[in-house]
């Protein structure tokens, strides 16, 4: 069963109750919530996720609510529980949904060390898959969302988990984070996306969530080969160029955009330089998404260099 | 009160229930296990009993990335140490490694799968200042830099303030006896620094020995003030009990706690090793502790120990647990800070100027004989709204040190800062009333 198969009343009992069993990629995550708007972002955005049945092991325990007491009453703030703790400080309310997928990366990145996780995108299109790693305002999540909105089957926006062994690429989709102006960007380039609630004024700007493609959503427990590594930086004066990149420098990289480098140690620069010897290394340079997603085309046809 | 035994303790008590453990039981024991820091050492029964196989496996990958995150940490504190090492070779003093690091660095089964944040060393105290300056050139920085904590560590403490290294981040505590200088029990440091053991192959690291190892952590576990590690710290007693493997390990023990004035926390390790993991090192029964045990932890005491050595985690606290550790972090603190010299004074220098006040004519009674019923009302104000203000200011202030970050749905510093509020108000009032 879907999570959007449930009804919008029957969910937010569930929530407040029992809690829901979420599907996110390899992950079982037990979720409860008193938030109202908050259910309702979860019903739009993870719609296609699968439910798992009640009982058995959630890898996380999350809830999200407002603190007890008066402080409810005033400005009204939510606080982000892993297992009863409260690892973060609290948000306005309004950053319920926001909060949940930052607490969720943060779950990941701490208790999940059978991957080498890096900070990166992963899609996938005709067998050919492409991690994108990039910092913020590279445009990495706006190209991210357009490569998903035409087609490529997105596997992650936010975090690549690399198998340790075979270098497999496994997905764990979720809903894209947009910032600012990409919000924009993003609606005028598909005026059929679908985006979460606009969040304003959190640590980083505005935030929207794109939800993913249904396909995309369906296939969350289908592993991909990895054949491309594209670093993409958006600048609006740079011409679209992609360009080859010494493996070295992709090295560096990756491990400076991995989030459990330093856990997996030996283990882990093994697996970054195998990746790295693996996969076809770019950069790409952009000014539109246009030219952007041509160039990505000619990245997986092996025609970069025609 | 009847406590129902929490998963991980059974798990504890006999691990052989491992391999039976469905998907549920398996959900909360792992919750109960972090919670406790006590993955890790899940990880180790498992692997000891040959019960991976029949571990499912999703819950297998959340046993091995704990194993990968000790794994990496073990490796960077035993790199750290030859460092330290290193660069306190040339001063020609022990250096004695304390609880996590002398585990790893002996490889007892203790060290196996504990997480743990700090490295703490003990050197003999008229070597502190060259062991700092030496360590200050090298990268390591003081972490508290006003001069109130500068001079609450030096005067009071065991320890001088945390040294952080300014690039790579880990924490050096540096002690010079066990307990704080201003507790109760003053255990003859030397006595352990002369039992140390110098380990091979190292230039001037030593560890405790065996005996004392074990009276260390019982000490430490039994001063605490906040025990939220009671239950890992418990289990690490245990598996040092274990490592002895001697029969003659309770007779040393004993004399060896006799001889350091340590007696009762010994006591207290052996009561509750025996009471919450059911576990009895060899031959330590009527002739030792035992027989007596019972009356050795005092009867208000114990039910407060049960409920710290609880996984903490919220599928095993009740009504009682806040309380349980409320009392506990007030203990802790009686025993390692003379409150019974702090409070006197305040209350005396408080006193003594209301007296002051008095002679001059601005006590606030002397405005009610007065009879002027607006400056009466408004000193009334003034004094419940500043008592009130001391009173909510105190309630965050404690509330904060014992961990609650969020109070009554506000953050405690909130609490903290209207309380202060309050106090400065009431105090114009009063100027104004008089």
């Amino acid at each position: 069963m879907k999570l959007a198969d449930i009804s919008k009343t029957d969910l937010s009992n569930r929530l407040k109750n029992e809690g829901i069993r979420l599907r996110i990629g390899p992950f079982v995550i037990l979720l409860n919530t008193r938030i109202e708007a908050l259910s309702s972002a979860l019903k739009l955005l993870y719609g296609e996720s699968e439910l798992a049945i009640d009982g058995g092991f959630s890898d996380f325990h999350i809830s999200l609510d407002a603190p007890a007491g008066l402080r409810g009453y005033y400005r009204p703030q939510v606080l982000f529980y892993f297992d009863g703790q409260v690892p973060f400080k609290p948000l306005p309310i309004t950053h319920a949904f926001p909060l949940f997928e930052w607490g969720l990366n943060w779950c990941i990145a701490k208790y999940v060390h059978q991957y080498l996780i890096l900070h990166a995108a992963v899609l996938e299109k005709n067998n050919r898959s492409i991690i994108m790693p990039g910092p913020p305002g590279s445009g990495k999540s706006t190209l991210c969302a357009a490569l998903a909105l035409r087609g490529w089957r997105l596997l992650s926006d936010e975090m690549a988990l690399v198998g340790l062994e075979d270098l497999s690429l496994t997905p764990v989709t979720r809903p894209v984070a947009l910032k600012n102006e990409s919000i924009d960007i993003i609606q005028r380039f598909e005026s059929d996306a679908v985006l979460g609630p606009l969040s304003y004024d959190t640590s980083k700007g505005t935030v929207a969530h794109l939800q993913p493609p249904v396909d995309s959503m369906s296939r969350y427990l289908e592993k991909s080969g990895v054949s491309y590594i594209v670093m993409p930086r958006y600048s609006p004066e740079s011409s679209n160029e992609v360009r080859e990149m010494q493996q070295s420098s992709m090295l560096k990289e990756l491990i400076r955009n991995s989030f459990n480098y330093n856990i997996l140690r030996e283990e882990g620069f093994r697996t970054a330089c195998r990746l790295v010897d693996a996969c076809g290394c770019f950069t790409l340079d952009f000014n539109n998404l246009d030219d952007a997603l041509t160039s990505m085309d000619r990245v997986i046809h092996n025609s970069v260099n025609e | 009160m009847p406590i129902k035994l929490p998963l991980l303790l059974k798990i504890l008590v006999k691990p052989d229930y491992l391999p039976d453990l469905d998907d549920s039981e398996w959900d909360l024991l792992v919750r109960q296990a972090r919670a406790s820091s006590l993955l890790g050492q899940i990880y180790y029964l498992v692997m000891e009993g040959g019960y991976l196989e029949s571990v499912p496996e999703r819950v297998r990958h959340h046993l091995q990335s704990e194993n990968r995150y000790f794994e990496a940490q073990k490796k960077s504190v035993l790199w750290e140490i030859d460092n330290i090492s290193g660069t306190l070779a040339h001063l020609d003093t022990p250096i004695i490694l304390l609880k996590g690091a002398a585990y790893l660095k002996r490889g007892y089964s203790v060290s196996r799968g504990r997480i743990f944040n700090d490295i703490d060393i003990l050197v003999r105290q008229d070597q502190l200042d060259r062991i700092e300056a030496s360590l200050k050139q090298k990268g390591w920085l003081s972490t508290h830099l006003n001069d109130y904590d500068q001079r609450y560590y030096r005067q009071w403490m065991h320890e001088i303030p945390p040294l952080k290294h300014h690039t790579r981040g880990t924490v050096l505590d540096i002690h010079h006896t066990i307990l704080p200088l201003t507790s109760s029990n003053r255990p003859d440091i030397m006595k352990m620094f002369d039992a140390s053991e110098p380990l091979v192959n190292e230039v001037n690291i030593s560890v405790l020995s065996k005996t004392d190892m074990f009276i260390h952590s019982a000490t430490h576990l039994f001063h605490e003030s906040e025990l939220s590690h009671a239950l890992r710290d418990l289990v690490d007693l245990r598996l040092l009990a274990e490592e002895q493997g001697s029969e003659l390990f309770c007779n040393e023990l004993t004399n060896r706690a006799k001889e350091l004035d340590l007696s009762w926390p010994v006591s207290y390790a052996l009561y509750y090793l025996k009471t919450i993991l059911q576990y009895q090192p060899a031959e330590c029964n009527h002739d030792h502790f035992g027989g007596k045990e019972e009356k050795t932890v005092p009867l208000f005491l114990a039910p407060l120990f049960t409920r710290a050595f609880m996984p903490n985690h919220h599928s095993c606290t009740n009504f009682f647990s806040p309380v349980a550790s409320w009392l506990l972090y007030i203990r802790g603190h009686w025993l390692r800070m003379p409150f019974y010299l702090l409070i006197p004074h305040l209350v005396r220098k408080a006193l003594a100027r209301d007296k002051n006040k008095k002679k001059h004519g601005r006590f606030f009674l002397t405005n009610l004989n007065k009879g002027k019923d607006m400056n009466k009302m408004l000193g009334t104000i003034g004094l419940v709204v500043g008592v009130a203000g001391l009173l909510l200011s105190l309630f965050a202030g404690i509330g904060r040190i014992s961990g609650s970050y969020y109070l009554m749905g506000f953050q405690s510093m909130t609490l903290l800062n209207v309380g202060i509020s309050m106090m400065v108000a009431s105090c114009m009032v009063k100027l104004y009333s008089e």
